[in-house]
């Protein structure tokens, strides 16, 4: 019972993390992209 | 919306699957040693292959893999993987693991959907390329998450179940992982 607890509670640890992660690098992506996009905007506007 | 081939679906069907088997198991239905794969019995009943996935040992067994369910499912959502290729990992898997058990004749009863959670963990950290990481740290970190304490119990009383089962849930992620790099490193068709 002990080692199965213990198993959990590393992999709510480890998986959380790992899902920190990912939403923290997807929404880097999404402003990046969104960046992109308003400078391609503004470029265009002055042309 | 939650889409039909998602893998949000695939962790709610697991679950209710394990937990309907488990019901059975707790009002004296079922037990485990009709529902698990065992060394002798498996050939004359190979469904068993099928059920041991959904069978567990106890109320902290099920918890457990329902919480790292849970958790495989929402990387793997994050991951943008299909549905499909969630419950293919988690099937192919989990027989695959027990497979050299039964070979070499271990005298255990195994059941659990871990090995097939393990499995969706190494095909997770393979994934996780596709967002720029590197796979290994992650296989590292799963591999410790999942055999660390069993590999102390190993060490601290030398038991012989602890020790299969660092091995199995180690053995799992490692053909996780290589069914997602075979599948991106796959040939393309030609028609």
């Amino acid at each position: 019972m002990l080692v199965e607890v213990a198993v959990g509670v590393l992999i709510l640890g480890v998986g959380s993390l790992s899902l920190w992660m990912l939403r923290r690098r997807k929404s880097m992506l999404r402003e990046h992209v969104f960046r992109y996009q308003t400078v391609e905007k503004y470029v265009e506007e002055e042309e | 919306m939650v889409k039909l081939n998602s893998p949000l679906i695939m962790v709610f069907v697991i679950a209710a699957l394990c937990l309907v088997i488990f019901y059975f198991e707790s009002s004296g239905r079922v037990s485990k040693e009709e529902f698990g794969v065992k060394g002798g019995k498996v050939l004359a009943e190979p469904w068993r292959f099928l059920t041991f996935m959904f069978t567990h040992d106890g109320w902290g067994h099920l918890l457990m893999n329902l919480t790292a369910l849970a958790l495989v499912g929402s990387l793997a959502l994050g991951l943008g993987l299909s549905g499909l290729s969630f419950a293919a990992v988690f099937l192919v898997v989990g027989p695959l693991t027990i497979l050299p058990a039964i070979l070499l004749s271990s005298p255990y009863t195994f059941v659990g959907a871990s090995a097939g959670i393990s499995g969706l963990f190494g095909a997770v950290s393979v994934k996780m390329k596709r967002y720029g990481f590197s796979a290994v740290p992650f296989f590292i970190l799963f591999a410790i998450a999942l055999t660390a304490t069993p590999a102390a119990e190993v060490l601290y009383s030398q038991s012989a179940a602890a020790a299969t089962q660092a091995s199995m849930h180690f053995l799992a992620l490692v053909l996780g992982a290589g069914l997602a790099v075979s599948y991106r490193y796959r040939r393309p068709r030609r028609w």
